[in-house]
């Protein structure tokens, strides 16, 4: 039993970092409709603008984590301004940015692992990594606020859609295209914006793990790809359900190894994916869709 | 009265698109006067909600110009011809239908257009007022629609007749001056459909100018002002809604005997 409550602990834990990434990736999946794997990429570059924050420039911690969000998001915005913006403009279809996507993803992790060598980079995170005994259950500070972090950013991000004009704008967008730019929305600005919220949201995940295990220029691959499935398992378009999602996801990868061997970790997930991309495209949430929209 | 007196508000002139080997819109030219309703009929396939898609910026043109008050409007997207005054509905209404009632006006009233996304940090004051601003003009617009007990349902929670109206309300709200209306009768009747008349006059009243798609030639002789009678993406014929109405030849067109 307290084995189970340890796994669950550590679900919710890694399940807090995957819902970091869903809920960024899922607003701009949601917003654009660009299967943007090249999130994976702002991931990573989170993780090492940290990393060379404090151990470069020897900035403090706080400071070096604030700086690399507000690079992240700026490095988002620019992804669709000067990538994606001009592939549209050209009439790009969809799996033209998706490819255009993966390639960027692929330039940027290598580019990392030349600058910075592709071993994990260690960061100073001093109290953060004491262990806290909860019950039956060890975990780090650090652990608590990957979690804290986790609830922050899906609420921030509630507030931000319901109650500002501009999160309006993107449910706006996100719900009729069409009908937003009818009433004068300009559809490329919203874009902008979604991109860099939706960055500023999931940089703290790869920012969290690098202060947990290290900075690895590969890592955001992995995170991406969760992500996309914990969106689609919540339902696209859905926030509350990219949360669900998410953690979902995580539980089911750590419960699994109570009674599984954790080498099938990923192959539980990615089962479990299958299924409801075939039995319920729609997700926990989403609106009416199809397999082939995905 | 003489109708040529008036200059009109926008001016369509030489409109030509197709799509592929077919011709949706061809040498199409017509004018709509101010504060009037000007109604685009034709039987299926004439071209007009290709006009509209045209005109609003969806679709991109061959040939022609699109003159909204002296300015050409042909080209520029979607947003920023409602900026210039232009604004629609679609025949499938296209609602925001996860959002409540108010907030689907709300978006008309105030799009963050010209408004600066940093000021949401940094003038979080005059950001609370606009909203308070915008917030008070969507509640006029829900009453002028009848709509001000619905307020906080989801759009997808109306019934029908109410989510049409909640389309026109929204782009009412954009305090545009042209409004182009796809068949706001479609879908309609009884007395939804006796409630449409009186509306899009109460519109004009307001000081819109209307052009409106409908099918319904009993509706269109009694609410249009000016006819336009387009087939095969020309414009056949223009004039008062009796004289193009009571035309043998066009009527023979229009219902195909």
């Amino acid at each position: 039993m307290d084995l189970f409550l340890q796994l669950a602990a550590t679900g919710l834990v890694v399940g807090s970092l995957y819902a970091l990434c869903a809920l960024g990736w899922g607003l701009i999946y949601g917003t654009t409709l660009h299967f943007h794997v090249a999130h994976g990429a702002i991931f990573t570059l989170a993780a090492y603008f940290a990393y060379a924050g404090q151990k470069l420039l020897g900035l403090p911690l706080a400071v070096a984590v604030i700086g690399a969000i507000a690079a992240a998001a700026a490095c988002g915005l620019l992804i669709d301004l000067f990538i994606y913006q001009p592939l549209e403009r050209r009439g790009a279809i969809r799996t033209t940015l998706f490819i255009a996507s993966l390639g960027l993803l692929n330039v940027v992790e290598n580019l990392v692992a030349i600058v910075f060598k592709p071993d994990p980079l260690r960061m100073d995170v001093g109290w953060l990594s004491n262990a806290v005994q909860i019950g039956p259950v060890f975990l780090t500070w650090l652990h608590l606020v990957s979690v804290a972090t986790a609830l922050a950013g899906y609420l921030g991000l509630m507030a931000f859609l319901k109650y500002s004009l501009w999160g309006r704008a993107i449910r706006a967008v996100s719900s009729s295209p069409e009908m937003a730019r009818t009433v004068g929305i300009d559809l490329r600005r919203v874009h902008l914006l979604t991109y860099a919220v939706g960055s500023a949201i999931s940089a703290p995940a790869g920012i969290l793990v690098a202060m947990d295990v290290g900075a690895d220029p590969y890592r955001g691959t992995t995170f991406v790809l969760l992500a996309s499935v914990a969106v689609i398992m919540g339902g696209i378009g859905s926030i509350p359900g990219a949360l669900l999602g998410a953690l979902f996801l995580a539980m089911l990868e750590n419960l699994g190894v109570w009674k599984i061997a954790s080498e099938w970790q990923s192959t539980i997930s990615f089962g479990v994916f299958l299924v409801f991309i075939v039995v319920r495209p729609r997700g926990f949430f989403g609106r009416k869709i199809h397999s082939a929209e995905i | 009265m003489s109708m040529a007196a008036e200059s009109p508000i926008m001016s369509v002139k030489g409109l030509a698109r197709s799509f592929g080997g077919i011709q949706a819109v061809n040498d199409c030219s017509f004018d709509v006067r101010p504060g009037r309703i000007t109604g685009l009929i034709g039987p299926n396939g004439a071209g007009k909600t290709t006009v509209f898609n045209v005109i609003t910026g969806f679709l991109g043109a061959d040939r022609g110009s699109i003159l909204l008050r002296g300015r050409e409007i042909l080209g520029l997207s979607p947003h920023q011809v409602e900026r210039l005054g232009v604004v629609r509905t679609f025949q499938h209404l296209r609602l925001w239908s996860k959002m409540t009632v108010l907030e689907n006006v709300l978006l008309g009233c105030a799009t963050p257009a010209g408004e600066n996304v940093f000021s949401l940090f940094l003038r979080p004051g005059a950001v609370r007022a606009e909203e308070a601003r915008a917030r008070e003009r969507a509640m006029e617009v829900l009453e002028f629609f009848g709509l001000s007990g619905r307020t906080h349902e989801f759009a997808e929670d109306l019934a029908y007749p109410e989510q049409k109206l909640l389309s026109m309300a929204r782009i009412f709200a954009a305090d545009a001056p042209v409004m182009l209306l796809d068949e706001p009768a479609s879908g309609l009747d009884g007395e939804s459909l006796r409630r449409i008349v009186p509306l899009v006059r109460k519109l004009v009243e307001h000081g819109k100018t209307v052009l409106l798609i409908e099918h319904n030639m009993e509706l269109i002789s009694e609410l249009s002002d000016d006819v336009v009678f387009l087939h095969q993406g020309r414009v056949l014929a223009a004039g008062a809604p009796a004289e193009i109405t009571r035309d043998p030849a066009l009527t023979e067109i229009y219902f195909g005997v």
